[in-house]
């Protein structure tokens, strides 16, 4: 089963993820953004590691998904990391708590893709379908 | 692709139509749309009609929701939408109806050069361009600007890049705004916004941004084009960018405060990116406060890029920027929310206008303009794609009658970024460029394509409808000839 799959949208990056749980439909969500980003050429043997901590505390479930994913993309555009492994994550209710592995971008092993300038509220959106989770996001490029 | 849009569309003329409020429940005003027939069978292919639907719900929205011929589907706003609020009957402000990108806009750059001259040197002056102009990630800016200068940037906008030695007090003077809108407060600005925006001052981005050395190619106004000192052949250089980082996270921050502001002031609108809150309530003069600084961000930053490119063109042909003639000719916000003075049915009311990739287009004699374009109008640069053209236009009276003193921005998007990419290969793209004259380098391959001329509407047909509707009379015709990308 696919994680995410882009849908057509005019000017800006629209996709739709998926997940058996929420756990992995954040998942999902945080590789979608990321192969918008960029794209790995090759792979290295060490990489520069970082390890990051994202605690985030929401009203609703879309703004969870959208503070998660806000936290990445901060990472990214101030520091240039890439989401290199999701060692942790635990979603209860609103409130999220995660480790992450960030890897500092490198343009021997990296293509940069497009420029994400925000996660919008646009039809942003989180439902359960029977026993699957599945998002609708727009990004802003 | 999504169904077409199948709600009620009432033709006025050829070049307008209306959607009335009686169209949906909530809708405060008329929709308004400048299109002509044949654009308007694109823009019913995507969602824009109902946002156009959407933002007649703003409280406070005086006129119509208005949609300009390179209307496309955003989120919250349509890209090409123009509200105005009257601000003393609770008019709101929106970020999402000025979006991530603000004071994204366009600065037109003429030279002495004619394409003679520059035809032997085009490839070197596009790779001088295209190693010294950042552009893409990763790229920082080699005009470093720390903590203070920042504060300092958000307050005097180009004026820094100018104390800096990055360009001329006239530079300034052709420049909305001056170069630095007032009542920008750096305190406003998020940590955050800082961080996003420390090393990006003089980049480029990627996405739509561009730098395009263009040609002269038409003129449709001899005594416009002889006050503009323009002629065919004559060289150009365009720069299309904005905030950056800064801005993106500043709307970003704004919005998170603005939902809240939704149930606070009671405001009812269909989509959670159009979370407002009225101009006059704290929440509304911070976004305005935060909103001017990231305005003043992006004027510096793109007085940096020109600075940059005049750089380029001295090493090159081997003389200073002034013996080439590469003044300024305006530099125009396309993402951006004014509090104007508006005539509404013979009053004079003091509006929110939000412009959502929509131009100012203020018509002859308005007190905004500098001495030296009081006669023409203010002059509006509408950028194409990369293989077709560019516009100089002026702004009109009926303009100002009309849609605030505004008109469109560029050629608006027909095709999705991924239809782009299975419909246009990157090695045929850059031949069909070559086979045009056309000299382009981008650090990404995926945005090259995504950009591909055939993504767009064609802005000739867009320019015609806003010509013809006159709401800008066209000046001249670029096409471009060296193209640098994200």
């Amino acid at each position: 089963m696919k994680r995410f799959v882009f849908v057509e949208h005019t000017a800006d990056i629209a996709v739709l993820v998926y997940g058996g749980s929420l756990k992995e439909l954040f998942t999902s969500a945080a590789l979608a953004m990321f192969s918008v980003l960029v794209a790995k050429k090759k792979n290295r043997a060490t990489s520069a590691l970082r390890d990051v901590v994202i605690q985030k505390d929401e009203e609703i479930l879309e703004d969870l998904l959208k503070a998660w994913l806000d936290e990445l993309l901060f990472h990214f555009s101030t520091e240039h990391l890439i989401l290199h492994r999701i060692k942790a994550l635990n979603i209860d209710g609103t409130t999220l708590e995660a480790k992450v592995l960030l890897e500092t971008f490198d343009g021997e092993y990296f293509e940069s893709k497009n420029e994400i300038k925000a996660v919008t509220y646009h039809e942003l959106k989180v439902e359960r379908i029977r026993n699957r989770w599945q998002a609708r996001i727009i990004f802003d490029v | 692709m999504i169904d077409l849009w199948k709600g009620v569309l009432e033709k006025i003329d050829d070049y307008r139509w209306r959607i009335p409020k009686s169209y949906k429940k909530g809708m405060r005003v008329d929709g308004l749309i400048y299109a002509d027939e044949k654009l308007l069978k694109d823009i019913k292919k995507d969602k824009a009609l109902e946002q156009v639907v959407n933002v007649a719900f703003l409280p406070g929205i005086v006129g119509a929701s208005l949609g300009m011929p390179d209307i496309h589907w955003g989120y919250g706003f349509p890209i090409g939408g123009v509200a105005a609020t009257d601000i003393e009957k609770g008019g709101v402000v929106s970020p999402g109806g000025v979006g991530f990108d603000i004071n994204c806009g366009v600065r037109l750059v003429r030279t002495h050069l004619t394409e003679k001259d520059v035809r032997p040197r085009l490839k070197d002056l596009v790779s001088g361009l295209f190693n010294t102009v950042p552009a893409g990630l990763g790229s920082e800016g080699e005009i470093r600007a720390t903590i203070k200068d920042e504060k300092e940037i958000l307050l005097k906008g180009s004026g820094w890049a100018v104390k800096k030695g990055y360009g001329v007090s006239d530079d300034l003077d052709v420049t909305e705004e001056g170069g630095a809108i007032e009542g920008a407060d750096p305190e406003a600005v998020s940590l955050r916004a800082y961080e996003r925006g420390k090393t990006q001052s003089g980049t480029l981005g990627s996405g739509n941004h561009f730098l395009e050395v263009q040609v002269v190619d038409q003129l449709y106004d001899r005594d416009l084009a002889d006050a503009f000192n323009l002629d065919l052949g004559q060289v150009m250089v365009m720069i299309h960018s904005g905030s950056r980082g800064l801005g993106y996270q500043v709307c970003d921050d704004s919005l998170r405060v603005m939902l809240k502001c939704l149930a606070k002031y009671n405001i009812n609108v269909p989509d959670r990116q159009l979370a407002s809150a009225p101009v006059e309530s704290l929440e509304g003069k911070a976004y305005l406060s935060a909103m001017r600084a990231a305005a003043n961000y992006a004027w510096n930053n793109r007085q940096c890029l020109m600075h940059l490119t005049r750089v380029v063109f001295e090493k090159i042909f081997c003389s200073s920027w002034e013996k080439l003639g590469m003044f300024l000719i305006y530099d125009v916000a396309h993402n951006i929310a004014k509090i104007e003075r508006h005539r509404i049915l013979g009053k004079e009311k003091l509006l929110c206008v939000h412009r959502k990739g929509a131009t100012r287009a203020f018509g002859p004699g308005h007190p905004a303009l500098p001495e030296r374009y009081k006669k023409t109008g203010q002059p509006v640069i509408i950028p194409g794609d990369m293989g077709r053209n560019s516009y100089l236009l002026v702004g009109t009276e009926r303009a100002m009658e009309e849609t605030f003193g505004t008109t469109c921005h560029g050629a608006g998007r027909i095709k999705s970024r991924h239809e782009a990419k299975r419909s246009v290969d990157y090695r045929e793209l850059l031949k069909e460029l070559e086979a045009k004259g056309i000299v382009a380098m981008a650090t990404s391959h995926d945005t090259l394509v995504e950009e591909a001329p055939s993504a767009y509407k064609d802005v000739n047909e867009v320019v015609d409808v806003v010509h013809s509707a006159g709401l800008a009379r066209r000046v001249a015709r670029m096409r471009p000839i060296g193209v640098i990308k994200g």
